[in-house]
């Protein structure tokens, strides 16, 4: 298909570091995938703007775009979740992961941690976002993302099945 | 330790299940790109509607026009402007009771107004477990809107109560309605106040003690007694209403037309007085509701 503009070759490009952003952060690969799609077609929509901010910060914008939608989509989750567990009486049933043990562990120990801690651990570590550009994204001091992924590390490692040394160094 | 963890972490994300379905996306583009022409074209529609409403409302001020003039339900007596002395006897409560178990008819707009209430209401404490009372709504066929008053009594040992109003067009759109309010009885007398194109809402709430609310004006024209909202035993407090005329409020129209507001029991005797106006003779200013 043409792509005169760029914009399809730039979808291409952020889509799978978007999808496993989006799965960390909901902890759901199928939500991950619709969430990625429509946030693409947020940046297709404008991408003529988009595209005049260079190659980094549309990336960056695009994860704006991903975080916010990833945020609605937990919070309406929790309220379904919340009603479904009142009308039945009980939680939810368990969603079937078929993933290995190991990962399917990393995946609900980071889904556990609070919303702001999860986004700077992700956006850092997983999407590889300087500490800058994730401050950016969060709308806080460098200062408050160091203080955050070093948190969620904190926790993380109270996890079994997560190995993490305890020696944290932050090079952004 | 940063290499460990982004191992972890590419381990456990998910990758795409597929390649990027362009197709798909260009869909969803197209509806998004529809969506906006069509919120693009609907606020058009609503600007070229409200303009002349506008319009019309400015043209009224230029004519006296009376106040809340059409109550639907309950049957609640008209406010009139007025310069008469108070009548020995207390006048009968326009609104002798909360209107719980009467309703507006279902798909109405009062209807739709007292479900965006009652759903303010539930962010209050008790949430849906207490379920919110209409105490009362008034028409104005002068102005086209109605004005409502919901509220949700405590339950011990919560003494404080909520309360929440709104002002709606005949469709219960464009409605603007105040958040929730939750107070002790508190003052014996406060207000609120909102301009529209044309008119003022003020509105407030006063001790059961007080059988009239007069508010005065700045320009000169006559002190109007503004409609009691009696609330019944359930609630503390009574509240009250009134819709004025009122231009733009820079200083070169004029400004805020309200000067006071004046709680008076039956025997006449004052309550409490306040201003709701700028600041003047010393009176102190009304707390807000």
């Amino acid at each position: 298909m043409e792509d005169p503009e760029g914009v399809i070759g730039f979808c291409h490009r952020v889509r799978p570091r978007l999808v496993g952003t989006l799965s960390l952060l909901c902890g759901d690969g199928d939500a991950a995938e619709e969430l990625a799609q429509e946030t693409l077609a947020r940046v297709w929509l404008r991408w003529s703007r988009v595209r005049e901010l260079g190659e980094p910060r549309a990336t960056a914008w695009t994860f704006r775009v991903a975080i916010n939608l990833a945020n609605s989509w937990v919070r309406r989750r929790m309220a379904e979740r919340r009603a479904r567990a009142r009308l039945a009486g009980q939680a939810a049933s368990a969603h079937l992961d078929p993933d290995p043990a190991d990962a399917l562990a990393v995946r609900q120990a980071v889904a556990a941690l609070p919303r702001r801690q999860r986004t700077a651990l992700v956006l850092r570590y997983y999407a590889d976002l300087p500490v800058a550009e994730v401050a950016a994204l969060m709308g806080c001091a460098p200062g408050t993302v160091k203080s955050l992924t070093s948190k969620a590390l904190t926790a993380l490692r109270r996890v079994e099945g997560m190995h993490i040394a305890e020696e944290v160094t932050d090079g952004a | 330790m940063a290499p460990e963890i982004r191992e972890q972490l590419r381990r456990a994300a998910r990758d795409p299940r597929a390649d990027l379905d362009e197709a798909a996306l260009r869909r969803r583009v197209r509806q998004l790109r529809r969506r906006r022409v069509a919120s693009t074209v609907t606020a058009v529609a609503l600007l070229a509607l409200l303009v002349p409403l506008g319009q019309a409302g400015l043209e009224r001020l230029r004519e006296p026009v009376s106040i809340v003039d059409r109550p639907v339900a309950p049957e609640l007596v008209p406010t009139t402007a007025t310069t008469s002395p108070l009548p020995r006897e207390p006048i009968p409560s326009p609104v002798p009771d909360p209107v719980r178990g009467n309703r507006p008819r279902a798909g109405s707009a009062e209807s739709r107004a007292f479900g965006r209430l009652a759903s303010e209401l539930r962010r209050c404490p008790g949430g849906a477990s207490v379920p919110a009372d209409l105490v009362a709504y008034v028409w104005s066929r002068e102005y086209q809107r109605f004005w409502m008053l919901a509220a949700k009594q405590p339950r011990a040992p919560e003494t404080r109560f909520c309360w929440t109003s709104g002002l709606f067009d005949a469709k219960a759109g464009f409605s603007l309605w105040g958040a929730r309010r939750i107070r002790s009885p508190g003052a014996p007398l406060t207000h609120m106040g909102g301009i529209h194109p044309g008119f003022a809402l003020i509105e407030g709430r006063v001790t059961k003690q007080a059988t009239h609310v007069r508010l005065r004006f700045r320009d000169g024209r006559p002190p109007m007694d503004l409609l009691i909202i009696r609330a019944g035993d359930r609630y503390p407090t009574n509240f009250y209403v009134g819709f004025f005329l009122q231009g733009p409020t820079s200083p070169a129209q004029g400004g805020w037309a309200a000067a006071t507001l004046t709680a008076l029991d039956a025997a006449g005797q004052t309550v409490a007085t306040c201003r709701v106006g700028p600041p003047g003779d010393g009176t102190p200013k009304c707390p807000g509701s």
